[in-house]
């Protein structure tokens, strides 16, 4: 098997219900949000065809979004071993624990409701979309996307300031490679980017001339995280349409990791915070891809 | 210890809040410019992974003509930004406070993070165990002669941002996510697994910490409102801190400069 095979074993779950996390959260809290997210999918799968005898109460809410974040924090423990896999026992227990937590995280978000503000729901959709990853859920959350059309649709990006609309396009990228309809539907990123790259000279200036010099240079930091994560964003569809470049693990990593790097010093946490998760997301995409796995085979025959 | 604790005023708690005014003369305010608020005023660090970015951009295939134009403008930081590192090296020495980042790394951004506050990190417990908690600042400047200053009040004013703190995780939440993703290696690991320990435990259990930065006559006005209004609904184990740090009489206008001073920096003046 190789390094960055994903499979989520019974034994690393149990694991992950000793870690420090779960245990401030409480086994009773915990139980109860595993239970209330495993009725929210059942009523959502059956419709009106089945009743299920479960009230929630007014704290529900609150408590599966509480379980979701202890969670999510062990996995964050573990994303680095995630992101650069190796034979090392501790690592290779770290990444079993992101998995783990990413698993879990997904399965309690996915039962939140969606938010209707703009960025809200982008970050909430790309952050869900990141834990499926990393929890090896791709193929749930494209049923989750469908399920979903409507509600996840990119926004408009007419009367928005640039770096809203540069942010509203690559959201609609990130659809393409999260739902994979088909080859068309990932041809268009490029287009998409390229658009973007000539709307540059016309809307850039509106968002950088401030009086405030601060506040400008916080501006053009958050553009600039955008531009990375846009070549990220373009890199990657090529890749999974053509297989090239060979290397691009390391292309992604130089262009995820200079965007959390100006975020960061925007100081757009939220931001930064999505970027190291669509990292690390690419990187599992690049993994799981056709030429990927062709790759391997290949290999094995070579050898054989 | 080089920033001082200031001359208490007047106390204007106000049942779980506590909110005190203290005075500063101006050889307090001058040891601090030099030492303490120049180590958190001037990021080094920052400045340098600045110029790294910059040189980046040419490989994304976008221009960086525009952006590399506004962030080559070297200008010195802003009086507020000198009000926030003052208090922040007040919290640093006197309360027990660990941030992470310094409160004023070169920017910003007003705008585009929902998700923040001035300043982020740990608080000292005095318990057996040593444990630590999350701690969340907001941190105003004013010199304005109003009694509380308009920055106390408003949407984006300090107690609606510390209401917010006490009442709603959201927040919160984000920075705590935020907070672990840097943890890994860091010296404060420890501290940010005690903290986030407490906090999924009991949302709650977090200390919130506001300063109001002022260079006019010192009066409880500037806290008695805002402190009532903050006890009002405050959970047990929510502790409250308001402070009003009065410096010298009309000195706010001049805290840049004298920071660039005490640096024997080549800012230019903005």
């Amino acid at each position: 098997m190789s390094k960055t095979d994903m499979i989520i074993t019974e034994d690393a779950l149990n694991r992950l219900d000793q870690h420090w996390a779960i245990l401030a959260l409480g086994n009773k809290q915990v139980a109860r949000a595993l239970d209330v997210a495993a009725v929210r999918i059942m009523r959502s799968a059956v419709g009106r065809q089945m009743t299920i005898d479960f009230d929630e109460t007014v704290t529900d809410k609150e408590t599966v979004e509480r379980a979701a974040m202890a969670y999510e924090l062990a996995a964050i423990e573990g994303l680095d071993a995630l992101l650069h896999p190796s034979d090392d026992v501790s690592r290779v227990q770290l990444r079993a624990q992101a998995q783990a937590g990413a698993f879990r995280a997904y399965s309690l978000r996915r039962t939140l409701r969606i938010p209707e503000m703009p960025e809200d729901r982008i970050f909430h959709v790309l952050h869900l979309a990141a834990l499926a990853y990393c929890g090896d859920q791709w193929a749930d959350l494209r049923r989750w996307l469908k399920d979903y059309e409507r509600e996840v649709r990119p926004p408009s990006v007419a009367d928005v300031s640039w770096d809203h609309r540069v942010l509203r396009r690559l959201y609609e990228c990130w659809l393409r490679l999260l739902r994979k309809q088909g080859w068309d539907d990932l041809d268009g990123i490029s287009e998409i980017i390229a658009g973007l790259r000539k709307d540059q000279e016309q809307y850039e200036n509106t968002v950088l001339d401030k009086s405030d010099n601060a506040a400008a240079q916080a501006e053009a930091l958050r553009l600039i995280a955008l531009y990375h994560w846009a070549k990220a964003t373009e890199l990657l569809a090529v890749y999974i349409l053509q297989g090239q470049p060979v290397g691009i693990e390391a292309e992604l990593d130089k262009h995820f990791e200079a965007g959390q790097q100006a975020a960061s010093a925007a100081q757009d946490a939220a931001f930064e915070v999505i970027l190291r998760w669509l990292h690390v997301t690419s990187r599992r995409m690049v993994a799981g891809s056709l030429w990927k796995v062709a790759q391997a085979v290949n290999s094995r025959v070579t050898r054989f | 210890m080089t920033m001082a604790a200031g001359t208490e005023v007047y106390n204007a708690d106000a049942g779980p809040v506590i909110a005190r005014g203290v005075s500063y003369t101006d050889a307090e305010l001058d040891v601090a410019l030099r030492s303490s608020v120049s180590h958190i005023l001037w990021d080094d660090a920052g400045t340098a992974a600045l110029e790294t970015i910059l040189t980046s951009v040419v490989t994304t295939d976008f221009s960086d003509q525009s952006v590399k134009r506004v962030l080559s403008n070297r200008a010195t930081p802003e009086n507020w930004r000198v009000g926030e590192a003052l208090a922040e090296a007040f919290l640093v020495e006197h309360r027990s406070c660990k941030f992470p980042w310094p409160s004023s790394r070169d920017l910003k951004n007003p705008s585009a993070s929902p998700a923040g506050t001035d300043l982020v990190g740990f608080q000292g417990k005095n318990t057996p165990e040593k444990s630590y908690r999350f701690a969340f600042g907001e941190v105003k400047t004013s010199e304005q002669e109003e009694w509380p200053p308009s920055v106390m009040d408003g949407r984006h004013g300090l107690k609606k941002q510390l209401e917010d703190l006490r009442d709603s995780t959201k927040v919160k939440d984000s920075l705590v996510k935020y907070l672990g993703h840097h943890a890994d290696r860091a010296d404060w690991l420890p501290h940010y697994q005690s903290a986030a320990a407490r906090y999924l435990s009991d949302p709650a259990d977090v200390s919130l910490l506001g300063v109001i930065v002022r260079d006019v006559e010192p009066k409880p006005e500037d806290l008695a409102r805002p402190a009532k209004d903050l006890a009002a609904g405050c959970p047990d184990t929510t502790s409250i801190e308001l402070r009003a740090m009065y410096l010298p009489r009309k000195t706010i206008n001049s805290l840049s400069e004298r920071a660039v001073r005490a640096r024997g920096g080549d800012y230019v003046k903005n």
